[in-house]
């Protein structure tokens, strides 16, 4: 496995835990039936749910933009090659001269 | 004296280091905020759990939890802004190719892109914080047309900051208020003021870190297809080469690419390609992001 599918499976396995923990956050707020028993409940799973949400978009994202790099790159490089085989481009030139 | 070889060794590895820091210095940050964040969050169960107080729990929260958060967004933000920031060094690395290309294609003058449109509030264009990813070993180029936009650029960098500071501070001066009154709170009710006050300070702290970013990805993208469109639509059209219908594993190579690609690839246009399997090409070339020939 590629270090970035790794790197995918890293922020898909943070999204599930942010859900798990927010799921089971809830779940041990309406068990608790006093408030000070309670909010434990908040400070653990639905600020760690978040925070574990919130990381795996992240790096999801990330992941993705990582993609697009790789694309930039070979439209970098078919351009470069296109230089050296001596065809260029015309579309940017007319593109410019409207 | 000369170095031993273990010095040798451990003093390229202290290089590479300090390398990897001074260009992926966004990415060590982003470690050191998620961490800062994932102790403030633990220390922060681990007090609400020990008191059975709610306005001391409140209290906490309102401290700790709103801090953790905003740590957290400030490390993610990070690494959003490195991501967009190496995209845009693309971008500048292809613009240069492009006028390359238009300087060695004919015989007027210098390819003019068009400028970038208006950015309203968008921030600075991003500096620093070279790519570790180059396309093809080739070096780094300055871009060619970034220094028409300079004042434009620097009027809404300045103004995108001077928006990110009074965010911050309204957020900081907000979250302080409710820190003091939920920690100063007699009852339940007045701590779950002080709370509702710092949960606010963190929305806005948050929002605060994040909208610079959502805002150069716009630019980003307008760049993008002001700069990559006409490049993928149009040029010539390739060369007809006879690929075997029905197997997958024929792919596409060319000369001074480094990649292989599907045919249609709009990468190859222009360019003589010569048909070839994709287990032999896998094995010296990667595959094009654009067509997934992979």
């Amino acid at each position: 496995m590629s270090g970035r599918a790794r790197f995918r499976l890293a922020a898909l396995a943070a999204c599930v835990a942010g859900v798990a923990l927010l799921v089971g956050g809830l779940a041990g707020l309406r068990r608790a039936e006093v408030l000070p028993g309670q909010v434990p409940y908040i400070a653990s799973g639905a600020l760690g749910g978040l925070a574990l949400l919130a990381v795996g978009i992240t790096w999801l994202l990330s992941a993705e933009s990582q993609s697009e790099q790789d694309r930039l790159a070979a439209v970098e490089e078919a351009i470069l090659a296109r230089c050296a085989a001596g065809s260029v481009p015309s579309q940017p030139v007319e593109e410019t001269a409207r | 004296m000369s170095p031993t070889p273990a010095r040798d060794g451990s003093g390229s590895k202290s290089r590479a280091a300090l390398l990897w820091l001074r260009l992926r210095w966004d990415r060590a940050a982003e470690g050191v905020f998620l961490a800062a964040a994932a102790v403030v969050l633990l220390l922060t169960y681990r007090s609400v759990s020990h008191t059975p107080f709610v306005a001391d729990q409140l209290s906490y929260l309102a401290s700790g939890g709103v801090a953790g958060l905003c740590l957290l967004a400030v490390g993610l933000r990070l690494r959003i802004t490195g991501d967009l920031r190496d995209e845009w060094h693309k971008l500048d690395r292809i613009e240069a190719a492009l006028h390359q290309a238009a300087a060695m294609g004919s015989d007027g003058p210098l390819l003019v892109l068009p400028e970038d449109p208006p950015a309203g509030g968008a921030p600075s264009e991003p500096a620093g914080g070279a790519t570790l990813q180059s396309a093809g070993g080739a070096p780094e180029e300055p871009a060619g047309t970034g220094r028409n936009n300079e004042p434009r650029e620097r009027v809404g960098s300045q103004r995108g900051s001077a928006v990110l500071a009074v965010a911050v501070l309204m957020g900081l001066a907000l979250f302080g208020l409710g820190w003091w009154r939920a920690a100063h709170a007699g009852t339940v009710s007045s701590a779950f003021t002080g709370f509702a006050l710092a949960a606010v300070a963190g929305v806005l702290l948050i929002a605060g870190f994040c909208a610079p970013a959502v805002s150069l990805r716009r630019r980003l993208g307008r760049r993008q297809a002001r700069l990559l469109s006409p490049f993928l639509t149009g040029g010539p059209p390739a060369p007809a080469v006879a690929v075997p219908c029905g197997t997958g594993d024929v792919v596409l190579v060319a000369p001074g690419l480094t990649r292989y690609h599907r045919d249609g690839c709009p990468a190859t246009a222009g360019l003589s390609v010569t048909p070839t399997d994709r287990r032999r090409a896998a094995s010296t070339l990667q595959p094009c992001e654009i067509c997934a020939a992979g």
